[in-house]
Parts: C-alpha cells; structure tokens; sequence
C-alpha cells in the first residue's frame, strides 16, 4: 500500500478528492467522531495497558515524539476499525520496514518479545482505547498464534 | 508489583513499576550494564537481549511480559577469564570499535547460531540488521560472527571472506 499512497501524491487535488469521496461511501462508519477513551480500556484490559505503556507508549501516547512530528494519532489506525484483528495483529508481531532508501514509517518487531496472549491483550485493548467498535469477537490469543504461523515464511 | 523470571540461568524477582522497560530493570535494579540505552525507541539495537532465546529490544518490552520468561544478557554468555564463544570470538577479531552496538550485536549472534550454527551469510546479515553499528567495524564484526560460527560446531555456509588468522597486537583498533 505505501508505494500506491506515495504514487497517489502526484495526483492533481480534484481526483484525490473524488477518490476520498469514494472510499468514505465505502466506510459508513469512518465518518462516526473516535475519541482516546484511555480510562475506560484501562479499566477493560488492565494487562493490556500496562503492556502498552512499556512498549507502545514511548511512540504512539501523546507528547510522545512521534506525535510531535504531526503523525496520525491511533484512532486513525485503519486496521483498528477493521472487522477482524489480523491486521493489527501481524503489525504488533511483524513491526513495519520503511522503503529501501526512502523515509517512511518504521516500527520495530514484537513478534519474539510477546506471547501469543499479551498480544491478544495488546489488541483488544487498542480496540477499546482507539475505537467506539464492537470489541473484536473470538480468542484474541489464538487469533495471534495463527498469525504468527502465517507471517512466519 | 512483584514478579519472578530467570536471569542468566537463575531465578530472580522484580519489584516494581510493571511498565518498567526491561532494558531499566536489568540496569538499575539488577546491574547488569552490557544492554546500552540507545534510542528507546526499539530502533538501534544498542539494548537487544534475549528472551526465551529470540533477540528482543528491551527498551520497549515491559517487565510485565517477563513472568516466567527468561532473560539472558552478555553478562550470561560468559566472564572475562571464560569468555563464551561469541564474546571470544568478537575479542579476537577486535569487532568493537566504541563498543556500544556490541553487546546487542553478540546477543543477535548468540540467538541465531544457537537456532543454527550453519548460516548462510545473507542470514547472518539479516540477523544482525536491526542493530545499528555508526563506527562502522560491520566487516570486523561478521568476521567474528564467522569465528563463532566455527567455534559452535558449525560455520557460516558462504562465508564472503576466509576465516583469516587473528590479528595480532599491532594490527589491532586502538
């Protein structure tokens, strides 16, 4: 997706426009106000805060320095509103590469610091804290073990 | 909090902030300094230790991952008059230059030859990439993952240069 969304940068504001009209007919509920309900996760998944507050925290709570330098705040995390949590399960366990020779996000891998479980908290907790969606369903646990077999190559 | 975990083979307990990174208990409360602060941002390396054997960055793991897991650090692949062979093997090919990436880069070393003692040299290299060296001794610091390869009953399967003789005194980094 990276090298579509940079590509997309040269295109002339009208058809960036009416693509973004477009992909928000598709997503009804993109359009509902997220706010951080940071209390109201802590006191849903307490293991899932306390896990975020040492490995996530230092880059993605606010005045971290990442969010100084303007980059979007978790509740624009498109893979959090998703209907399933593989997304956010393989970026926790898989972290993110910037391109080869270009700036870009980097995150770095949880994949050998956390078991299959805190990453299931780590989830549900993102979901409780960044979104007003309905928690995601099934064993968040084993949901991180498949996908640790899956993006393992 | 407390919580118990094995460190470098034995049992130990943690009081404290669950939150703590990792990378602060092994420092502050257990002194254990070979792990270095770099970024705390998980992005140089300078602070990678093992955790049930897989290279991990501890300043953005928090104790409260850590019960019943178990942490090794530089300080458990050896001493100063027992060396282990990863930390021989860096002395010998004088892989330091200021030092401070080497104790994450011989705990990525220590974690792939024990997965594999027989890499190829691309694997080497993939392992130890997420820990960033800005002397630039990189080639000292392959050579010495090569040596240890050796020393653990295998050998890196391509290697890019001979396993050369060890550099004497003279020839030695300052």
């Amino acid at each position: 997706m990276g090298p579509v969304t940079h590509e997309l940068a040269a295109a002339p504001e009208a058809d960036v426009r009416a693509i973004s009209v477009y992909i928000v007919s598709l997503m009804p509920r993109s359009s509902e106000p997220t706010a951080d309900q940071e209390q109201a996760a802590e006191r849903s998944h307490p293991q899932g805060a306390v896990l975020f507050a040492g490995a996530c925290a230092t880059c993605h709570s606010p005045g971290a320095s990442m969010m100084n330098e303007g980059r979007p705040d978790l509740t624009l995390g498109t893979p959090l509103h998703e209907a399933n949590p593989r997304d956010t399960i393989q970026i926790i366990l898989q972290g993110l590469r910037s391109p080869t020779g270009r700036s870009g996000p980097t995150m770095p891998a949880y994949a050998g610091a956390f078991t299959d479980a805190q990453i299931g908290e780590i989830a549900a907790y993102l979901r409780a804290r960044y979104t007003r969606d309905a928690p995601w369903s099934g064993d968040l646990a084993r949901e991180a073990g498949a996908a640790r077999r899956e993006g393992l190559s | 909090v407390s919580l118990a975990l094995t460190l470098n083979g034995r049992p130990r307990t943690f009081d404290g902030e669950p939150s703590t990174p990792l990378l602060y208990a092994l420092r502050n409360d257990f002194e254990l300094n070979a792990a270095k602060f770099g970024c705390g941002l998980g992005q140089c390396g300078a602070c990678t230790v093992l955790v049930d054997g897989r290279a991990v960055f501890s300043c953005v793991l928090p104790m409260a991952a850590l019960a019943g897991r178990s942490v090794r650090t530089a300080e458990g692949l050896g001493a100063p008059d027992r060396p282990g062979p990863v930390q021989a093997a860096f002395e010998q090919e004088q892989a330091a230059q200021c030092g401070y990436c080497i104790p994450g880069m011989m705990m990525r070393a220590q974690a792939l030859l024990e997965r594999n003692n027989r890499p190829t040299e691309t694997e080497v290299r993939e392992a130890l990439s997420p820990s960033l060296c800005r002397c630039g001794t990189h080639m000292r610091i392959l050579r010495a993952v090569r040596r240890a390869a050796l020393a653990m009953g295998g050998g890196v399967r391509d290697p890019a240069e001979p396993l050369g003789s060890i550099p004497t005194a003279s020839e030695r980094l300052p």
